[in-house]
């Protein structure tokens, strides 16, 4: 490492930093009330909190899947706010998302699925007709016998059970090669013994490829088995930052109001 | 736990809530009565603006019985030549106008689709301008436009063809720009997500969810095509309208009759085969 690479390393700690990031819904509802949150590189982080209380919200801001009313995010110290067309779209890239509802392309087949996180990468003329070079086939087929499902590679998407879709789903995240992987709620759909499985292959993801990894969760169990730190959201705002092992009554009676189960 | 039990409406009697049931069951009763009448009203008022007279039925039953008259032998020498080789020609009519106005029709419906058009300034001008273009072509009636064409460049089936393609283009792009607007948006999230370009969202995650109603909607405007071929030959536009005409005028009826039974063959077997396969889609 030279030594200006060393200085800019010191200057920007964190792989993401979010500063006063604010989403104002209509006039009136404030899904995010100036969120401030650094995330060091390889962090396993889970956003706990209420429904409505803002995790998908932040996690959506981060890509620009939602346009914040105001703050600011930087991934590696590049301002994402601050970026429009094709340079966001390169951001983009590096932040690789799945979704509650899994969100596949549903009359597409699974290796198809597993291609799109390659869209990102086509240059040139490549971008306008359908269709995928060698390189990313090769990338996709890999990805898929990562999650352990390339014997559908040739079945509709519609075709799968939950736990596989949500499985394609990490596939086309991994064919993205990202830095970050934005996990908005990625078991809720879930049974809880599916939901273990596809946890595992998070942390897996997490621990062996260096992904650091935002998952927005309900489950307070699951956050504290999987998470290297919990922050919890109520009304918009960060009202829990910690370990796991921290998240005490007081904690909870904070965050949700009052002491109970899910 | 129990705190979220509450709730903020005053808990109401059984017998309140059958008397609240009671007085919305009365309510709508009487919104059906008026329903009753102002349809009444709107059939009686149009019956005498239109001159409506079964009586007339009556009064020139002779005429009618002469050409039903024709049903009862039907002129078979007139089958092949010209009816066979006219509805021959209203398919192909019917074919060729159809699979232009779709080639036309499908990549301007994207641009009629209100969900990926009107999330910036440029696209939702484009989007207005393109509905309102599409909305023009519909209200001009196909045997219009096959007048226009007739004029712009003289009788055959090409007008007939330019007519359909013109009207197929409106009928499809409306249909399947509404397909559109009807996707889970959440696959175009994924895809925006991996750092895609708007070209390649619609390309990898629009069209898929889009491609069976736009097979569907291009063979429910073939059907609607193949009943407007059969009278667009009646200003030119060739095809079956064009005998029908001279049937008509010349008082044949038992040609009309033998018109008449093959129009009705065609048309349903095509419509027929055409809704299975519909059903088989979608």
């Amino acid at each position: 490492m030279n030594g200006m690479a060393a200085a800019r390393a010191a200057a920007t700690p964190s792989l993401i930093r979010v500063e006063r990031l604010t989403k104002v819904f209509g006039t009136a509802t404030k899904a995010l009330d100036a969120v401030s949150l650094d995330v060091p590189r390889g962090q396993f982080l889970c956003v706990i909190g209420p429904s409505g209380s803002g995790k998908s919200t932040l996690l959506r801001c981060l890509n620009r899947l939602v346009e914040p009313t105001s703050g600011r995010v930087w991934v590696h110290g590049e301002e994402i706010t601050a970026q429009s067309g094709e340079v966001l779209r390169r951001s983009r890239r590096r932040l690789a998302m799945v979704f509650q509802q899994f969100n596949l392309v549903r009359r597409s087949t699974v290796l198809t699925n597993v291609l799109t996180g390659r869209l990102g990468y086509q240059e040139g003329l490549r971008r306008f007709v359908p269709g995928f070079s060698p390189e990313d086939r090769a990338m996709a087929w890999r990805s898929l016998d990562r999650l352990e499902i390339a014997e559908k590679a040739t079945v509709r998407a519609d075709q799968l059970s939950g736990g596989q879709m949500q499985r394609v789903a990490l596939a086309r995240a991994l064919a993205q090669q990202p830095e970050v992987l934005l996990a908005d709620e990625p078991v809720a759909s879930l049974d809880p013994e599916t939901a273990v499985v596809v946890l595992d292959y998070l942390r897996d993801i997490n621990r062996s490829d260096g992904i650091t990894v935002l998952c927005a969760i309900h489950h307070l169990d699951l956050a504290k088995k999987y998470a290297d730190r919990i922050v919890a959201m109520r009304q918009g705002r960060l009202v829990y930052d910690g370990l796991p092992g921290d998240l005490d009554d007081a904690a909870y009676r904070r965050i949700y109001g009052r002491l109970g189960y899910d | 736990m129990a705190a979220s039990a509450t709730t903020d409406e005053p808990r109401r009697t059984l017998p309140e809530l059958m008397a609240e049931a009671e007085r919305l069951r009365t309510r709508e009763r009487g919104l059906n009565s008026a329903l009753a009448v102002v349809l009444l009203v709107i059939v009686a008022f149009t019956w005498n603006r239109t001159g409506f007279d079964p009586g007339a039925l009556i009064q020139h039953a002779d005429n009618i019985g002469r050409i039903l008259s024709g049903f009862s032998h039907p002129d078979f020498s007139a089958l092949v030549d010209p009816i066979l080789l006219k509805t021959l020609e209203t398919i192909y009519i019917a074919v060729l106008g159809t699979v232009l106005g779709a080639l036309i029709a499908i990549p301007v419906s994207f641009f009629a689709a209100r969900n990926l058009m009107r999330r910036s300034a440029l696209g939702t001008g484009v989007y207005l301008v393109v509905r309102l273009l599409l909305s023009v072509i519909r209200a001009i009636p196909t045997l219009v436009w096959a007048i226009v064409y007739v004029i712009a460049i003289g009788i055959g089936p090409f007008p007939g063809v330019l007519a359909l393609t013109t009207f197929s283009v409106g009928l499809i792009a409306k249909l399947f720009s509404e397909a559109i607007e009807a996707i889970d948006w959440g696959q175009v999230d994924a895809l925006t997500a991996t750092g895609a370009n708007p070209l390649q969202v619609v390309m990898h995650g629009v069209v898929p969810q889009v491609t069976p109603y736009m097979v569907a909607h291009v063979l429910y405007t073939f059907e609607v095509n193949i009943h407007s071929s059969t009278y667009l030959g009646l200003v030119g536009a060739g095809g079956l309208g064009l005998i029908l005409q001279e049937y008509v005028g010349l008082f044949l009826y038992p040609d009309l009759a033998m018109w008449v039974i093959v129009v009705v063959i065609m048309t349903t077997a095509i419509d027929y085969s055409s809704a299975a396969i519909r059903r088989r889609i979608i």
